[in-house]
């Protein structure tokens, strides 16, 4: 069981994890504003020479399948929608940040950014059907749900033994284990990442609550979306590891998005038939 | 060794016994693999969903092994075009994982793993290796030069 100063040199260790770029919380807001130019967002691309060259380069792959190629951001905007290339953008950005192997959770290189990435990427496929108000906010939420797992990795690898005890032998859920043992989870511990990191008070609230750990959540359409979005990857076996589907599944939550009998076999099918799309997508983003 | 992945709703066959077939993070999906000791060659199949005339899938055609109902006949015929003999062959069953709290309809790795029994009972066919259901992610590889199943399960070691 954890002590009140493990549990301080856990939350210290937030400082110690590499800032997210400046420029992606700018595109978080863009993204979440309404009333944006495409323009603004091609500007801040713009001045990021590295982000641009990747992002052209994604662009101009076989996966967007263009007749002409895209020589500047402004003239990608413009074909491909400002959502697309703030998807891939984003993708990008947080690829530098998630490729890491991440032993603790028994995850090799790349694992935990294709859980990442597929999840928001099928999300934002989930909230076009409900027709979700915040899509761009759902895809980005959902991308870094599982931030806390970068700081939390080292943790879990040395309590290993103890979580996997519990896990295995007395059925809990595998961030209540985290809990039980280092006195923090990894999704508490990334709401806690995103305040830090001055994400909006509702970006912060859905990564905290994304395994949807209390049923008065169930009115938050965009947090049932990244949750729903969470459980398909994991049933696909899409970059999981140690925690597996070590989580607790609700039916309600499909009733709550008008989802009928067969409500996560229709969902599963929806990944299934989008799955060669997103395996393009998945090797177009040149990641360096 | 050389290890090749078969992907979701897909399916591969070998003769080559330097390499192996591997199911790589199952989670509710299921494996199927066929395995001739006669003829050393051997297939891997995973499919997703029970069934695909429950939900009125018309695609069948294009994706044949994305249910167990369409992929575990078209798996038996393919082992057979192969070259693989009915009568010799090994299979074995892997993945079929739960999260907590899913039972009934949303249970799909129960009756993914209860549809492929159900399909392979019908042509006579028992499992010699069985390893599912728990909230396990597990990795399957099928050697062909021996026919040999490991199954790994993420977080713990060894190979089961």
């Amino acid at each position: 069981m954890t002590t009140d100063m493990s549990l301080d040199a856990i939350i210290d260790d937030i400082d110690t994890l590499e800032p997210i770029p400046q420029i992606t919380t700018q595109l978080i807001d863009i993204a979440q504003d309404p009333d944006s130019a495409l323009s603004e967002a091609a500007v801040l691309i713009t001045h990021d020479a590295a982000l641009t060259a990747n992002l052209l380069r994604t662009v101009n792959s076989a996966y967007f399948g263009l007749r002409r190629k895209i020589e500047s951001v402004q003239e990608a905007v413009v074909l491909l929608g400002l959502n697309t290339i703030l998807d891939v953008v984003l993708l990008q950005l947080t690829a530098s940040r998630l490729k890491a192997a991440q032993a603790g959770y028994d995850l090799a290189a790349g694992e935990l950014w294709r859980h990442a990435a597929v999840s928001a990427i099928l999300a934002r496929k989930f909230a076009e059907r409900v027709e979700a108000q915040n899509i761009n906010r759902i895809f980005t939420c959902t991308l870094l749900k599982d931030i806390g797992k970068l700081v939390l990795n080292q943790y879990v690898y040395a309590s290993g033994e103890e979580i996997q005890r519990l896990v295995c032998q007395d059925e809990y859920c595998f961030h209540d284990a985290e809990r039980e043992v280092l006195g923090i989870d990894h999704a508490e511990l990334g709401g806690r990442i995103a305040e830090r990191w001055l994400f909006t008070p509702d970006m912060a609230r859905v990564i905290r609550y994304h395994h949807l750990p209390d049923e008065n959540l169930l009115e938050d359409t965009d947090l049932c979306i990244v949750y729903l979005s969470d459980c398909v990857c994991s049933m696909m076996g899409i970059g999981t590891g140690r925690d597996g589907l070590s989580y607790r599944f609700s039916d309600q939550v499909l009733e709550r998005l008008n989802y009928g009998a067969n409500g996560l076999d229709q969902l599963i099918m929806e990944y299934a038939l989008m799955k060669s799309e997103i395996d393009g997508l998945m090797a177009s983003l040149s990641l360096g | 060794m050389k290890t090749t992945v078969v992907d979701v709703s897909d399916v591969k066959f070998s003769r080559d016994t330097e390499e192996a077939l591997m199911a790589p993070s199952l989670g509710s999906c299921v494996a199927v693999s066929a395995y001739d000791a006669h003829n050393r060659a051997g297939g891997l199949m995973i499919f997703m969903l029970p069934n695909a005339e429950e939900m009125a899938f018309t695609a069948s055609d294009e994706h044949p092994f994305m249910f167990a109902d369409t992929a575990i006949p078209h798996f038996l015929q393919a082992a057979e075009s192969y070259g693989l003999e009915a009568t010799a062959l090994t299979v074995s069953v892997v993945g079929g994982g739960q999260m907590l709290g899913q039972t009934g309809r949303s249970n799909v790795g129960g009756r993914n793993y209860t549809m492929a029994r159900q399909l392979l009972a019908r042509v006579g066919i028992t499992p010699t290796h069985e390893d599912v259901g728990g909230r396990h992610n597990r990795t399957l590889r099928l050697r062909i030069a021996d026919g040999g199943i490991e199954v790994k399960v993420a977080g713990q070691s060894p190979e089961r």
